[in-house]
């Protein structure tokens, strides 16, 4: 199972051509929307990202911290970035969200278990499109998508 | 009032000169000292300079009356004139006057009679002013008495002791947590009846950190200790012994603050009771999770089988980590050795007897947020040698690491196969794609070197 062939990458284009096993195609939001995921967690991460491709979106990149996460937001222009508040390393996910905003214009969705009255009055400097409470589902989280990208 | 009485008897047969009677008579008249003399009947005669700006009365108000009118308390002046008539001579003996502002002066006087043919003449007083002094020392005592009444009305246990250690002081609240009434100037060290060290081995009170805190004459803290009452019943504590000093530096005795900390025992020991039900339904859930997919394989098709496999191996793995971490002596860390046996043991239970699993060395802890990660990651490296590694004829070792350096922890996993060549092929499921991102979750790097077999290096920093 471990020794796979190894070179051969994920296409990472533009998924406009990709349709959704779930039908989202044509009803009303960018298909081509790229994004962002920020989550420390490999098996969350893992599942988001299965469920944004078959949704039809593009997932430019996953990053674990926030360093990453602004490095990340520079170089692959995502359209929207999902947000974890607690990351590895020194920084936090609202931290990140401040900066990718600000440098990139690129704004977030938080998705978090850690939504208390303190973290969303600091959060609410990252002017974020939307709140996922984490443990989420698929359905949960592709509305909020979905209606972030509508506004 | 006539003549001044001489305050000196000049005998014709000494030879002193007009001149020396003039200075004896400048000396009693001008001295700082204040000086007195009283007749037989009480009394004065004469009375200095100092005597009378140390009162404050002229010398017509104050010679030729009774001195017993200018003292405050008359038992004392009849004590003196008592003892005076029998010939004692007064050394420092304490009196109070009444001065003409009508404060009191607090005075020693000492004194003795002039007698002449075996007939009480006068006396000699010598009186001076310890008003200050005797202030000062009622200050001290008001000021001890005020933090003996704190003290006895603090709810924590409170004691001193002089530079001996012998017990000088303690309040209630100490003498409530004992169980008994020390004995001041006698019992040495401690209030307590016996003490003992957390894990129960007996400590001679002059070995307690009272007793190491005046012996050394430094302050002892976060030492815990165990105090067993005279009814037996114990009680675990914090004491705070700090030595006190004089003004010269000089060591003067101690003061120890007994802290109870029955409640704060308790309520960790509730805690851990607790946290030992939640790990253990933990373990009993990922028991279940394993054998409900193991289950699950009887019906499956071979490729299905293959990934539940997997997948329960991969929970056993987790399970073995989490075991191993409620187990651990340490809460919330895991010993380098204690995790790569679990996990290894854990692992090895699919692997083919004739593969051994060494586990090389270890060293470090690691911390709960980090130890299922590298269960996970540790898993695939022995399953993946495991299966790939001992192609030939299935035998062979498998040695395994994890060490901490100074600012990482390394993992590794070394078979004894013809290696292979890593490169991320972004399948995430795969074990390897499952090793590179939980490596990435870790903020750490994965790479492969070849030697003779494959060694897989996991390296992360260990702060989290």
């Amino acid at each position: 199972m471990l020794r796979t062939a190894s070179s051969q990458g994920k296409p990472s284009g533009p998924t406009a051509a990709v349709s959704s096993a779930n039908g989202h195609r044509g009803e009303g939001w960018p298909s081509t929307s790229r994004i962002l995921i920020v989550e420390d967690d490999f098996f969350v991460a893992t599942a988001l990202e299965n469920d944004l491709q078959e949704a039809g979106y593009e997932v430019v990149g996953t990053a674990v911290t926030a360093e990453e996460a602004i490095k990340m937001a520079g170089e692959r222009a995502p359209t929207l970035a999902i947000m974890d508040i607690r990351l590895a390393g020194s920084k936090d996910g609202i931290e990140a969200a401040i900066a990718i905003l600000s440098l990139y214009r690129v704004p977030s969705i938080f998705a978090t278990a850690h939504g208390d009255v303190e973290t969303r009055r600091r959060a609410e400097k990252a002017s974020p499109l939307g709140w996922v409470n984490k443990p989420y589902s698929s359905e949960i989280v592709l509305a909020a998508i979905r209606s972030a990208l509508a506004r | 009032m006539g003549q001044p009485q001489p305050f000196i008897a000049v005998s014709p047969a000494m030879p002193v000169g007009l001149s020396t009677l003039h200075d004896l008579e400048d000396f009693f008249e001008n001295g700082v000292i204040a000086l007195h003399l009283v007749s037989a009947d009480g009394i004065i005669l004469r009375a200095n300079r100092a005597e009378l700006e140390l009162l404050g009365y002229s010398e017509e108000e104050y010679v030729g009356r009774p001195i017993a009118d200018f003292h405050a308390d008359q038992p004392v002046i009849a004590d003196i004139f008592s003892r005076l008539t029998r010939c004692e001579k007064l050394s420092k003996y304490p009196a109070r006057l009444v001065a003409k502002d009508g404060s009191i002066r607090h005075v020693e006087i000492s004194s003795s009679v002039h007698f002449q043919d075996g007939k009480f003449v006068n006396t000699r007083c010598f009186t001076v002013d310890v008003t200050d002094l005797v202030e000062a020392r009622a200050e001290a005592r008001r000021k001890d008495e005020q933090l003996k009444q704190v003290l006895d009305a603090l709810p924590a246990a409170v004691y001193t002791t002089d530079p001996q250690g012998r017990i000088t002081y303690y309040n209630r609240a100490a003498a409530e947590l004992a169980g008994r009434e020390p004995e001041i100037g006698k019992d040495e060290w401690c209030v307590t009846f016996k003490i003992f060290t957390p894990d129960g081995k007996f400590l001679p009170h002059d070995q307690c950190p009272m007793a190491v805190a005046l012996k050394e004459n430094r302050p002892i803290r976060g030492v815990e200790a165990m105090a067993q009452r005279p009814d037996g019943s114990l009680f675990p504590f914090l004491p705070f012994p700090t030595p006190i000093l004089a003004d010269d530096g000089s060591l003067s005795g101690a003061v120890n603050m007994l802290v109870d900390i029955s409640e704060r025992k308790q309520s960790e020991s509730q805690q851990k009771m607790l946290l030992d039900e939640l790990n253990h339904r933990v373990k009993n859930n990922m028991q279940m999770l394993c054998g409900l997919l193991n289950t699950a394989q009887r019906e499956a098709s071979p490729e299905a089988q293959a990934v539940l496999k997997d997948a329960s191996q991969r929970v056993a793995a987790m399970a073995a980590a989490q075991q191993a971490l409620y187990t651990s002596s340490a809460a919330m860390r895991l010993s380098a050795s204690e995790f790569l046996h679990a996990v290894g043991k854990s692992a090895q239970q699919v692997f083919s007897k004739d593969i051994q699993l060494n586990i090389a060395s270890a060293s470090g802890t690691l911390s709960n947020d980090v130890s299922m990660p590298l269960a996970l990651i540790f898993n695939e490296l022995l399953t993946n040698a495991a299966k790939h590694a001992f192609n030939g004829d299935g035998k062979g070792t498998i040695t395994a690491g994890l060490k901490e350096t100074d600012k990482e922890m390394v993992l590794w996993v070394e078979d004894e196969g013809v290696g292979f060549d890593y490169k991320p092929n972004g399948k995430r499921s795969s074990g390897l794609g499952l090793v590179h991102g939980l490596t990435r979750q870790l903020r750490g790097t994965f790479e492969v070197e070849r030697g003779n077999g494959a060694r897989c290096i996991v390296r992360f920093p260990m702060h989290h």
